[in-house]
């Protein structure tokens, strides 16, 4: 974990003096975060796509003045944040639709793979599914800074624009309608499985 | 169910240190007591853990691109301001034109071509269209043919593909040809391209409209279509070609130490990619002749030839005079995707003059060069060894 913010840390630096690689490669090692992050406050794609697109050009025009960062990712959420923010208040002025504001999210397991990687079942995908759609958005929101992200309580409070405490408050109650969720969903067979799936990596 | 561990898998989670391998070292010291809540700890993590939103790699690239020709563009403009307020009339007299500005910098195509994935498994000829999507051809010799607008495409004589394409973003289209194969290439605005074995072509689904540019690895013999105002670029690894409408093959395979061009028909300009601030290398090519560009000292050699000989290939033949073995070997080994090695390497600086009919097996190819070189070869499983 600490290597890795050093390696944005002098990554950011270099793109900050010049070093036009750096710049792509910081792009190559953000673009999944940003699209995955962008995907909680719009669904329009090509929007997001374009934002994104304004981001790294705006990073690229005012790099001489950016301010010192060791954590990059945390920086480019709030900036894309900011940036999405201000293009939707553009849009609505001129489009009715307000579909784009509330930015209703699907949580789609991505890749079949993924997810016999990590060993989830189906069914359990499904119940958790269910039941994150049924979270507020700020709650989904905070729940991928949390786990997807690796955010700290702090720096989550500060891109949603709520108090530190706030964000715990979130992650907590849509952890425990989830954890519900699932012991609601589970048979005793399933429970089973679990057991025998944790004793054989406790005492491996 | 106990009131405490309900609390558990909550506080697991919630615990701002979390992760992958201390969730159950965070349940505390009586693992088994929490056990149910550390499994339903695990399985949310797990979960969420998972990232959600996946893009395919080419739209990835695509972004790229585009951000790195707004970058670029950025770049030019700044340059032109800067200058613009300091005695900028008289620099822009002395350097020329605006050219200088894209001086230094790839254009874009080229960009989006060194990005792309390098290696494909051999077996297909594949056409790469808008937003990842693919198209495998069987067929040895294959034809595609784009209609104007670059939507719709006709692969041999019956299948039809459909891209959707945006108005606004430029979207490269690539055609990959391993050895073995050939393939045919219409594009919209008429210019045909024959591209041979083991050849790469990237070019827009529609070209601008003030100018056509492509990327081509390997081998191809292009017939562009006669615009005077909108030339059409070549862009390979070693040289630019600049052309307004004629006919000429470029060969610059990455495994050959020489890329060079033959001009049948109109006039073309050659630009080598090495470039410096007072020195860029360029050549104008006349018909009927060659060029090969000498990468050690950054120069074009060019002479006459007959340019049949290196257009034939296109119609199954290959007309050589006093060539190197080596060079004919490593087309044989193209053309049929079969390995060719040599025990005996004396033979390789030998030289062989003729034609070789590229429509027969490999094996009858070979016959036909060991009546003037008599070398022995054996041939198992597509792999042909030279003694």
């Amino acid at each position: 974990m600490q290597k890795e913010l050093n390696r944005d840390y002098f990554l950011w630096e270099s793109f900050k003096n010049g070093d036009d690689d750096a710049f792509f490669n910081l792009y190559d090692q953000y673009v999944d975060a940003l699209l995955g992050f962008g995907m909680h406050f719009t669904q329009d794609v090509d929007f997001l796509k374009d934002c994104i697109h304004d981001l790294f050009l705006d990073l690229y025009k005012y790099r001489k003045r950016l301010s010192g960062t060791d954590n990059v990712k945390f920086y480019m959420f709030r900036s894309l944040k900011r940036k999405i923010q201000n293009e939707l208040s553009k849009k609505s002025i001129f489009s009715t639709d307000k579909n784009l504001e509330i930015a209703q999210i699907e949580l789609e397991p991505a890749h079949d793979d993924v997810i016999i990687e990590t060993e989830i079942k189906q069914e359990n995908s499904d119940i958790l599914k269910t039941a994150i759609r049924k979270l507020t958005d700020q709650q989904q929101q905070a729940l991928f800074l949390k786990f997807e992200q690796n955010l700290s309580y702090p720096e989550i409070a500060e891109i949603l624009n709520i108090s530190t405490e706030s964000a715990r408050t979130n992650i907590y109650r849509a952890i425990k309608a989830l954890r519900i969720s699932i012991q609601k969903g589970h048979t005793s067979f399933n429970m089973l499985l679990m057991f025998y799936r944790l004793y054989s990596r406790i005492y491996r | 169910m106990n009131n405490k561990i309900k609390q558990e898998a909550e506080d697991i989670l919630a615990n701002e240190k979390i992760s992958d391998e201390n969730i159950e070292t965070l349940a505390g010291r009586d693992v088994e007591k929490n056990i149910e809540s550390v499994a339903q700890a695990r399985q949310i993590y797990d979960y969420l853990k998972v990232a959600k939103f996946l893009f395919p790699i080419s739209e990835k690239e695509n972004m790229k691109s585009r951000i790195h020709g707004s970058v670029m563009k950025y770049n030019r403009r700044r340059k032109i301001q800067n200058w613009s307020s300091a005695a900028a009339i008289f620099i822009f007299g002395l350097l020329g034109s605006y050219g200088i500005y894209n001086h230094f910098t790839d254009p874009d195509i080229v960009y989006f071509a060194k990005k792309l994935e390098k290696t494909y498994p051999n077996e297909e000829t594949r056409l790469f269209l808008q937003g990842g999507q693919e198209v495998l051809i069987k067929n040895q010799e294959s034809t595609i043919e784009y209609e104007k607008s670059g939507k719709n495409i006709t692969i041999g004589a019956e299948e039809k593909v459909v891209q959707k394409l945006d108005t606004k973003k430029t979207v490269y289209n690539t055609v990959v040809v391993p050895y073995g194969k050939r393939s045919q290439i219409t594009l919209g605005e008429g210019t045909k391209v024959w591209l041979n074995s083991g050849s790469k072509l990237v070019y827009p689904a529609v070209f601008a409209s003030n100018k056509r540019e492509v990327y081509i690895e390997g081998e191809a013999i292009f017939e562009v279509t006669h615009a005077e105002e909108i030339p059409f670029f070549v862009n390979s690894r070693d040289f630019t070609v600049k052309v307004t409408g004629t006919i000429f093959n470029v060969s610059a395979y990455p495994d050959d130490v020489n890329s060079s061009t033959v001009l049948e028909q109109g006039k073309i300009e050659l630009y080598s990619n090495e470039k410096s601030l007072l020195h860029h290398e360029k050549i104008e090519v006349k018909p009927g002749e060659i060029v090969i560009y000498d990468p050690a000292n950054d120069s074009f050699q060019q002479w006459k030839i007959n340019t049949n000989d290196y257009m034939s290939w296109r119609k199954g033949y290959y007309v050589f005079k006093s060539e190197k073995l080596s060079n004919i070997l490593r087309k044989i080994s193209r053309y049929y995707n079969v390995e060719i090695s040599t025990e005996k390497k004396g033979w390789l600086d030998e030289t062989f003059t003729g034609s070789l009919d590229f429509r027969e097996s490999p094996e009858e190819v070979l016959n036909f060069i060991t009546k003037t070189l008599p070398f022995d070869y054996k041939s198992v499983n597509n792999k042909i060894s030279i003694y």
